[in-house]
């Protein structure tokens, strides 16, 4: 019978259709599920603001502002020429621009697209009054970071720029994204997670024209805690003027609690360079800049300490009864040690201990290292925290390196006595950090403490504490010894650093660093006043050919705190 | 009289199902356009299947062979009425399918479709003198396909022009499928599709733009994602969206937020997918299914020819309107623009196929 040819035709057509049924619900489903959601529901991000960053007095370091772009909805312009061309004359731009700029960004047409950014408040409040006559165009604002102190502190702070792939791999689990803006370097990146905001927003219900239509869920942004640094921007600020260009590093901080008052490296950078678009030029300049503008040179940086490390030399010698401090070596200019010479760079006669450290005689230092012997020497260097991190919170501090007859071996090296003699005037492989030094020196000024250094004073609303210091059992009498020295180097007639200082009442120690081919650098670490010391203070510069640059340094900017008060 | 068995009221109940489906769609697709709308769409459907009931059961008891003395009048009044919209359309210079009576838009392209089954089954049953054996099989190609192709050219022209492409095809699906059913010879049949075939490039003249678009977009629904492979695109979407439970009554998005133009009329079949799934729409197909069997089973129970056909061309335009309705919703075939029956809304669709469902009721009564 045809009829059943006619019913068994239709039941395969009736079959395609389940089918096709079965193929769009079932194995599609998911896929057609997603995009019927995607295809109404829109989110309205409301960026969070990100912590602040202040100084000791309260003072805003990194602040935050309204920023504005301007945005447009596609389908709202498109073939709305009137609406482009008003926008086109209140941004000083044409319309077949930001035409080009909307085809380029283009996402969906109810996805609003980004054609100006960072435009003035007067532009914002012109587009914003001729709303009516300016349909489908948004105004968002945006809170952008802002350093009013520019480029001031710039290593202590970091930078915000995208996050990459590294940071990624670290923060992801934080629920960090691609595209997210994360802090590099400094504090910004120490605390990043303290300081980083949870961004809001609104997940709204549009139809088929993007119209709202109700709104499903709402998050409230949160605010990133802001941080108080120790610091004192305005100190901060004098020093940093006082390196104008010059290459090296600066520490100020108070001796007992290891509290950072500033921390300078020079050459520095300016942060908000790296939110702008169209620095590219500015941030690579930076990176392949030879002089390493990016690299905190107070706590990555290091260096030769040099003279600076006689000071460790006399306090073990002190200690170990090798000698007294009237005990007398006579400088002829230079000396033997085996068969090669070593020099002293002037001819002091007759000196004892105090005088040695007073002129920074090298062969009074090159007498007590032989007496030391190597491993008591890296032991008071390790007891004096050189060769490890100090620990500041900061990313990126270097360890440093102490030499040592077992390291040397390991390397299938020979120790010579020579050797001994240059680790005691602090060369040779020694190398320490700016921090490491200012460290040093802050044990004689708070009585033989070894303190942790610390540069962020509370994370809101908690109060950071000082680390633990510990104590390393110096003889008082040893402490006082030295000191008197320091305070001959800066005092005495003949002192090292006495460049006429005043009411200043400063002890320290000068360093000329010897490096291979290059000019020396130049260290000036020390404290005041030298009666009961608030402050103690490393001045370092690279390649500066002598010391003596560092402690006009030193002076130049104690002298201008003295004047502002800021001491 | 024979006495009812509980098959017999299979009809209504399948037609109760579908309208009630039909209702709680429709309240959706419109529910979110705010109160007048939906109102409006939802009271009117609701008029129109009331209406639709008592044509029911008029026809239900009307003895359907004096239907006969009818036909040809019906069939006049059908191509006057499209003859009518045509010469509307041309003189609002736009096309349209309907012609506004009183308070509503009566839509002949509807009534057409029941023309045509009524004047073909009676032209294919009709006997010989001589013997009282259908005499179709000894007709000659003039006879049996020429001169019935003449009687649905007529209508099919009309309505190919208005432009209905959907309601066209129908016909000519119902034509070619009676003409085989009755029993003409296969190669005729061949003859008549090989000419179709060779013609139907001046036909592509005839289409309008939005047409030949739609086609293109059928064979590539990206050729166009903002205009007519938009509809396909958002209506694969709120078929696919329902997953196998669907999103619930009124809770599809798609409908809901309008992104399924044309929801409530020839879509309504993406909007019920999209909040009942799988389940409903197998549900939904598997009613339809069963109508048509019914259709066919009644075909072949009942002993007069002219019911048999007529049974038969009611079956053949539920399933032919199903599966294009459905499969252009889901993308298989073009945007032909087609209600589905019993369930889009509109009023002419609606009393057609209960006046078609009492005939068929009472082909099966009588048997």
């Amino acid at each position: 019978m045809r009829i059943s040819k006619v019913r068994f035709f239709l039941e395969l057509l009736f079959a395609i259709l389940l089918i096709r049924l079965f193929y769009l619900q079932i194995a599609q489903g998911g896929l057609y599920y997603s995009l019927s959601i995607k295809n109404c529901v829109r989110v309205m991000p409301y960026k969070g603001v990100r912590g602040m960053i202040l100084d000791r007095n309260g003072e805003i370091i990194v602040d935050n502002r309204i920023s504005h772009n301007v945005s447009v909805l596609p389908q709202e312009v498109r073939g709305n020429s009137a609406t482009l061309d008003i926008l086109a004359a209140l941004l000083n731009e044409s319309a077949p621009q930001i035409k080009k700029t909307i085809k380029k960004d283009f996402i969906s047409m109810s996805t609003p697209v980004i054609i100006a950014r960072d435009v003035d408040k007067k532009t914002a409040f012109l587009i914003e009054e001729n709303k009516l006559r300016l349909p489908g165009v948004i105004i968002q604002d945006i809170p952008k970071r802002s350093y009013p102190y520019h480029n001031t502190a710039s290593h202590i702070l970091g930078y915000l720029s995208q996050i990459d792939r590294w940071r990624i791999t670290k923060l992801k689990d934080y629920g960090y994204q691609i595209k997210d803006i994360v802090g590099f370097g400094g504090i910004e990146e120490s605390l990043e997670q303290v300081l980083h905001a949870q961004d809001g927003g609104i997940q709204l219900q549009v139809d088929h024209r993007g119209r709202f239509k109700r709104v499903l869920g709402f998050r409230q942004a949160k605010r990133g805690n802001d941080v108080r640094l120790t610091i004192d921007i305005r100190i901060q600020k004098v020093i940093e003027d006082a390196f104008s260009g010059k290459k090296g590093a600066a520490i100020l901080m108070e001796p007992d609690s290891g509290r950072i008052i500033a921390l300078v490296s020079s050459p520095d950078f300016y942060p908000d360079m790296f939110l702008e678009e169209g620095n590219a030029g500015y941030i690579n300049g930076l990176l392949t800049d030879t002089n390493s503008p990016l690299m905190n040179r107070a706590i990555s940086g290091q260096y030769p300490l040099g003279s600076v490390f006689k000071i460790v030399s006399a306090v073990a010698a002190l200690e170990n009864k090798k000698i007294t401090p009237e005990k007398r070596f006579f400088c002829p200019g230079k000396m033997f040690v085996g068969l090669k010479e070593f020099n002293c760079w002037n001819t002091h006669h007759s000196q004892d201990l105090l005088e040695a450290i007073t002129h920074s005689c090298n062969v009074y230092f090159y007498h007590l290292a032989l007496l030391l012997g190597p491993d008591t020497l890296s032991e008071y260097a390790a007891k004096f925290g050189l060769g490890k991190t100090t620990g500041i919170d900061l990313p990126y501090e270097a360890s440093g390196k102490v030499p040592s007859v077992l390291s040397r071996k390991m390397k299938l090296g020979n120790w010579y006595d020579g050797d001994t003699a240059n680790f005691g005037i602090g060369q040779g492989d020694l190398l320490v950090t700016p921090i490491q030094a200012v460290r040093l020196i802050a044990i004689l000024a708070n009585g033989g403490k070894l303190i942790k250094p610390y540069i962020i004073e509370r994370i809101e609303p908690e109060e950071a504490s000082p680390g633990p210091a510990s104590g390393l059992g110096l003889a008082p009498k040893t402490i006082k010894t030295v000191i008197e020295g320091l305070k001959q180097v800066v005092n005495a007639e003949t002192g090292t650093a006495n460049i006429g200082w005043g009411n200043l009442k400063v002890a320290g120690k000068t360093g000329t660093a010897q490096v291979h081919t290059k000019l020396a650098h130049g260290w000036f670490v020390g404290f005041l006043p030298y009666d009961k010391p608030k402050l103690v203070f490393c001045f370092f510069l690279e390649h500066t050919g002598a010391s003596i640059h560092a402690v006009m340094l030193a002076q130049q900017v104690f002298k201008q705190l003295s004047e502002e008060g800021l001491l | 009289m024979k006495t009812t068995y509980l098959k017999d009221y299979f009809i209504p109940i399948s037609v109760f199902v579908i309208t009630s489906l039909s209702l709680l769609t429709l309240y959706s697709a419109v529910y979110s356009k705010g109160p007048f709308e939906e109102g409006s769409v939802f009271i009117r459907q609701l008029m129109w299947i009331s209406l639709g009931w008592l044509a029911y059961f008029i026809f239900s008891r009307f003895y359907y062979r004096r239907l006969i003395n009818f036909i040809y009048l019906f069939y006049s009044v059908v191509i006057f009425f499209l003859m009518l919209v045509l010469i509307i359309g041309m003189m609002r210079l736009g096309a349209q399918r309907w012609i506004k009576l009183w308070w509503f838009n009566f839509q002949p392209s509807e009534f057409a479709k029941l023309a045509v089954i009524l004047v073909l089954s009676h032209y294919f049953s009709r006997k010989s003198l001589a013997d009282i054996r259908l005499d179709v099989r000894r007709l000659s190609f003039l006879k049996g396909i020429v001169w019935p192709f003449l009687l649905i050219a007529v209508p099919f022209g009309l309505i190919l022009k208005q432009p209905d492409l959907g309601t066209a095809l129908v016909l000519l699906f119902i034509f070619l499928s009676m003409a085989y059913f009755s029993g003409v010879k296969i190669r005729y049949i061949i003859l008549i599709l090989a000419i179709a075939a060779f013609i139907s490039p001046v036909f592509w003249h005839f289409l309008k733009d939005y047409q030949k678009d739609r086609l293109l977009v059928f064979l590539n629904p990206n050729f166009d994602p903002l205009g007519a492979g938009y509809t396909i695109i958002q209506s694969k979407i709120a078929i696919g969206s329902g997953r196998f439970f669907g999103k619930g009554w009124l809770a599809g998005t798609q409908g809901q937020l309008n992104f399924l133009p044309e929801a409530h009329t020839d879509f309504i079949f993406g909007i019920f997918c999209e909040e009942t799934g799988l389940a409903g729409a197998l549900l939904l197909i598997g009613i339809y299914y069963l109508l048509f069997r019914q259709a066919f089973a009644i075909s072949g129970r009942s002993d007069d020819y002219f019911g048999k056909f007529l049974a038969f061309g009611i079956g053949l335009m539920f399933a032919g309107q199903v599966y294009i309705n459905i499969s252009m919703t889901q993308g298989l075939s073009p945007v032909v623009g087609l209600p589905l029956p019993l369930m889009s809304y509109g009023g002419s669709s609606m009393l057609v196929s209960f006046v078609s469902l009492g005939i068929l009721q009472n082909i099966n009564r009588r048997g």
